[in-house]
């Protein structure tokens, strides 16, 4: 009878798993309730935790003491971060529609398929002994179980329909295949399957919670001192020599690595999430479950210890102990909790590997072959579905084949850290390519391509000598007998342990080679376009990938149709056809698919299988125009940069059209006054005109001819520099016409300093590296402030406009004589030529300026400026000399005159 | 193939200049910039236009100057001449007709009207 009790036991907990994943299939009120739960995604993401933290993490306590803790520590590290980090992931993949890791640094590097097809086969190498140790570890608590005597366990050499690990990769496969690969959604989208993973977390840690408890409980009960269990020696008690700081902090860094960019966290975390207000409680959900398991781990530790003969493996503390008290229900439950930690790991790993693959290596090479397009895209939903759960058990397969050969020999945690170990290689091209726009795609196939080399060398392939499949010669001597470059001993880092050594030089190499790389070979034009979209995502969010695109690609309409209808369902098509069209059907079925709605295929399509099988496939599709794919990226690329300048443009073109309501109100105003003839109008429209033609004409360019790089930064800068001199010379029309209306001067007194602070402020911005002095001999003068402070502002303006943005020096003085007062603003500047000199004060009289290119003034401001002195009753005059500066000096008197009083 | 037709551009807006250099480039005309009048008159038996886009507000000598000495040394010469200016008058018109030009255009211009004008001009002496 207890033979079969695990056996009965896993069979009505893989029955219940698939009624919860079904059932919040089938209920969608329900499901959509569970999935909106902020802890559904939280506790999803406990995924983290597999049998290896479930039952390794006590073998590991007693081994290797403190260190278990890093596997906890390096997510509880990150977690205040992922509000950061996992926001700008998941903003990024959603816009992009990425649907797996591989896929995700495809995009990154170019939709780069050679990339996706390395990270994908990486992935798949890293996580299948990954999956193997769960499988151990489920056979293994099964057997433990079912037979009387730890003794009888046999992992090897059994037959494989009678080995539960072997019943285990299968069942698993199933599920994953079922509720994974239902239907084709192009989000990759699995409600079923993440609420059965939520549920597997909260059956993870009850079971431990409890039977910890219990064990604890017994343990005093037994022995008679209950703190002891907490108490300090307790923890001093536990092997503390194995604690070495560098494998401590290795393991906390590689596990923060692995809680992100394992296939099947990202997954959880990023193609499953739905939105990202579900980050924020994950943040502190996630640290507090790993806090509640850590913490037990110790008293369990000392419990087995203090309890248990030495022959029995540490790993099975959480199963033995509670049978040695007699909790068989207990034991039980901490099987399912097992089952649950290693069950769970493998139907989302097995899931995200089959994504990957089939998208990233499978679906390129069948399309690589021409013929197979048709037969491929003729039931596209239907292939893709069938590739997927071929390697969904081909995955489980090879991963129980890889348990027999070698992790039957090996422990949990051991085999788990070289898988950290391994997906950690990913991180540099990962986080960076995040960060660093210069990030190139060569950069980051040769840092990983060494990075994963120098990985398998230092421990795959050694555990594989000491696994007697190669001679030992070369862990004691080294290839060709070079010591140092022996896998124990890699450039003499054998003092580490091995994850640590492994870590510190491949992790190493990896970032220098790929740094070195990306400065050496940088980014193509191609890359740049998607690198700007992972490194600053927000520019594009708003816009779809290729909206504004100038490309021109359309493509049979009977064909797009076919393609659509297989990866989306009939009704969503029909749909997408009436927001497209207007309505649908149409009276007459359309022959050519637009270029934009082209776009749209692309994008769900892209969903489906991939960016970089998209490619291939739109290449086939569009045939009218057969486009190297270099030349697609290219013309994407540009699409982009459209974008950028187009805010440009539009920004501009709105201030422009705030000056023009300027203007029209001015316009208003000047035909009422008599003073202002047709002159006065002819000048300011002839002013107006020569800025508003450069605009006009070189945004109508910008519109409608290809442009260099170089061109569109030149058209754009002049573009926004004349519309500044429109703006300009609207200010000081109404400035010039404000004169008219005035009456009187207003005359108060005014304290120097504070004048001149105003101005200073004004002008700061302008600056650079000039110089801009102030000087007076008297604190407080008789003035009207706003007219001296217009007049002061212009003359300081052109001073800065004539002078050298370095070494310019202005100087304004304030003397001090019986009658009146004397005001000079003085510039080192170019100078004013003899012959512009009587003339600028005229009205729209302009000096002719060193540099063409930059804009004009208006021609106004010195004029307003002699008006509004000549109000108060005051002069201006000028003393110049070309190339060696400029004084404008202001006099005006200190009583009043007069005809003021 | 036919020999590009040549364009003499007198503004003294480098902006201006800029954007007709790179529009007219582009639809194949062969080009001579001059910054003012003076320039232009130095410059024009050298490059031989067959089409001369005329600025009138410039420094050093006007447009309107700048056409009627044009016309008077080289009274053999084909050329075209259409100003092209922000003055927008009635007797700015008049003048520039008067001092010889085929056509007058008011900035700010449309590029294709422009082009058009320029291509119909060319082909009736070309």
């Amino acid at each position: 009878m207890k033979a079969a009790l695990p056996y009965i036991v896993v069979t009505n907990w893989m029955a219940l798993l698939f009624v919860v994943a079904h059932y919040s299939v089938v209920k969608k009120r329900l499901r959509k309730r569970i999935q909106k739960h902020h802890l559904t995604y939280a506790l999803s993401l406990a995924l983290y935790c597999t049998a290896w933290t479930f039952y390794g993490s006590i073998g590991n306590a007693v081994s290797g003491g403190w260190t278990f803790i890093g596997v906890y520590l390096g997510p509880t590290l990150i977690a205040p971060f992922l509000s950061i980090l996992l926001i700008k992931m998941i903003r990024i993949s959603k816009h992009l529609r990425i649907t797996s890791i591989a896929d995700f640094l495809s995009s990154r590097y170019g939709k780069s398929s050679n990339m996706g097809a390395v990270v994908a086969l990486f992935c798949m190498l890293v996580v299948i002994p990954y999956i193997s140790i769960q499988l151990k570890a489920m056979s293994f608590s099964t057997q433990f179980l079912a037979v009387e005597g730890i003794n009888e366990i046999k992992l090897t050499h059994q037959h494989f329909y009678t080995d539960p690990a072997f019943f285990f990769a299968v069942a698993f496969a199933i599920f994953s295949a079922v509720f994974g690969t239902i239907r084709l959604d192009p989000n990759e989208k699995h409600p079923g399957l993440v609420n059965a993973i939520a549920f597997e977390s909260i059956v993870k840690i009850v079971a431990f919670v409890v039977a910890s408890l219990v064990i604890i409980y017994a343990f005093s009960k037994e022995d008679g001192h209950w703190l002891e269990a907490m108490s300090p020696e307790l923890i001093s008690s536990i092997n503390n020599e194995a604690l070495g700081w560098p494998k401590w902090t290795t393991i906390a860094f590689l596990s923060a690595i692995a809680f992100l960019l394992l296939p099947r966290q990202f997954h959880i975390a990023v193609v499953e999430n739905r939105t990202e207000e579900q980050v924020y409680p994950s943040t502190w959900i996630i640290p507090l479950y790993l806090f509640i398991i850590s913490i037990l781990v110790i008293p369990i530790a000392y419990v087995g210890m203090s309890v248990m003969p030495e022959y029995i493996d540490a790993d099975t503390y959480l199963l033995s102990l509670p049978l040695h008290y007699g909790f068989l229900f207990i034991a039980l439950l901490v099987y399912l909790g097992g089952i649950a930690a290693a069950g769970g790991m493998m139907i989302v790993s097995l899931l995200a590997l089959s994504i990957m693959i089939s998208n990233n290596l499978v679906v390129p090479l069948i399309l690589n072959y021409r013929t197979q397009y048709d037969y491929f895209l003729s039931n596209l939903n239907q292939r893709l579905l069938e590739i997927r759960r071929v390697i969904i058990f081909l995955v489980a397969l090879l991963s129980y084949g890889f348990y027999q050969l070698i992790t039957v020999h090996y422990s949990l945690v051991s085999v788990g850290l070289i898988s950290f170990a391994g997906i950690a290689q990913l991180a540099p091209i990962f986080f960076l390519g995040l960060f660093w726009k210069k990030a190139s795609r060569k950069g980051a196939l040769i840092g990983l391509t060494a990075g994963i080399l120098i990985w398998t060398y230092m421990l795959p392939f050694t555990q594989l000598v000491q696994a007697g499949y190669f001679s030992s010669r070369i862990l004691n001597h080294g290839p060709w007998g070079i010591y140092w470059l022996s896998p124990e001993n890699f450039l003499g880092l054998g003092v580490y342990d091995p994850i640590t050594a492994c870590t510190i030089v491949s992790l190493s190499i990896n970032t220098l080679l790929f740094v070195l790389f990306s400065l050496i070979s940088p980014p193509k034009e191609s890359e740049i376009s998607q690198a700007d979209i992972f490194t600053s995502p927000e520019k594009y969010l708003q816009f779809r990938p290729s909206q504004l695109s100038p490309v021109r690609r359309s493509s049979d309409f009977s064909a797009m149709d076919v393609v659509l209808k297989n990866i989306l369902r009939p009704e969503q098509v029909n749909q997408l056809y009436a927001t497209y069209f207007g309505k649908w059907p149409l009276t007459e079925t359309p022959k050519t698919t637009p270029s934009d709605l082209v776009d749209i295929v692309e994008n769900h399509l892209t969903g489906a299988v991939g960016a970089a099988s998209t490619k291939i496939i739109l290449r086939y599709l569009v045939k009218d125009e057969p486009i190297q794919m270099d030349d697609l990226i290219n013309m994407l690329d540009q699409t982009q940069k459209v974008i950028q300048y187009s805010n440009e443009l539009q920004s501009k073109t709105q201030a422009l059209d705030a000056s023009t309501r300027e203007l029209r109100l001015a316009n208003q105003r000047l035909l009422d006054l008599d003073i202002l003839k047709n002159e006065f109008i002819s000048n300011v429209t002839h002013e107006l005109r020569t800025p508003l033609t450069s605009i006009q004409s070189l945004s109508q360019i910008l519109m409608t001819y290809p442009v260099s790089e170089e061109e569109q930064e030149r058209f754009v800068k002049i573009i926004h520099d004349e519309a500044v001199r429109v703006g300009q010379l609207v200010n000081q029309v109404l400035d010039y016409r404000k004169m008219d209306v005035i009456e009187e001067v207003q005359w108060s007194r005014w304290e120097v300093v504070e004048l001149f602070n105003e101005i200073r402020d004004s002008v700061t911005a302008l600056l650079e590296n000039r110089i801009l002095e102030f000087k007076h001999e008297i604190e407080d003068i008789r003035v009207d402030k706003n007219m001296l402070k217009h007049i002061l502002l212009n003359l300081v303006s052109n001073a800065l406009k004539f002078t050298d943005a370095r070494g310019g020096q202005i100087r304004v003085v304030l003397e001090d004589s019986s009658t009146h007062y004397k005001m000079s603003v003085a510039d080192n500047g170019i100078g004013i030529s003899e012959e512009a000199l009587p003339h600028i004060f005229d009205r729209f009289y302009q000096v002719q300026k060193a540099q063409l290119d930059k804009p004009k003034g208006s021609g106004l401001g010195l004029a307003i400026c002699k008006r509004y002195i000549e109000k108060m009753d005051g002069t201006i005059t000028v003393k110049s000399r070309q190339g060696e500066g400029s004084t404008f000096t202001l006099e005006w008197p200190k009583e009043n005159s007069e005809k003021n009083d | 193939m036919k020999k590009a037709a040549r364009i003499l551009l007198v503004d003294d807006e480098a902006p201006i200049l800029t954007a007709l250099e790179f529009l007219l480039t582009r639809e194949g005309y062969q080009i001579e910039k001059a910054g003012n009048g003076k320039v232009a008159l130095d410059k024009f038996s050298d490059f031989d236009p067959d089409l001369i886009l005329l600025d009138v507000m410039m420094p050093e000598m006007n447009g309107f100057e700048t056409a009627l000495q044009l016309r008077q040394r080289f009274p053999e010469k084909d050329c075209r001449i259409i100003f092209l200016t922000a003055k927008g008058m009635k007797e700015d018109r008049q003048q520039g007709f008067l001092s010889g030009a085929e056509e007058y255009i008011i900035k700010p211009f449309d590029n294709d009207e422009l082009l058009t004008i320029i291509k119909e001009n060319l082909a009736e002496i070309l």
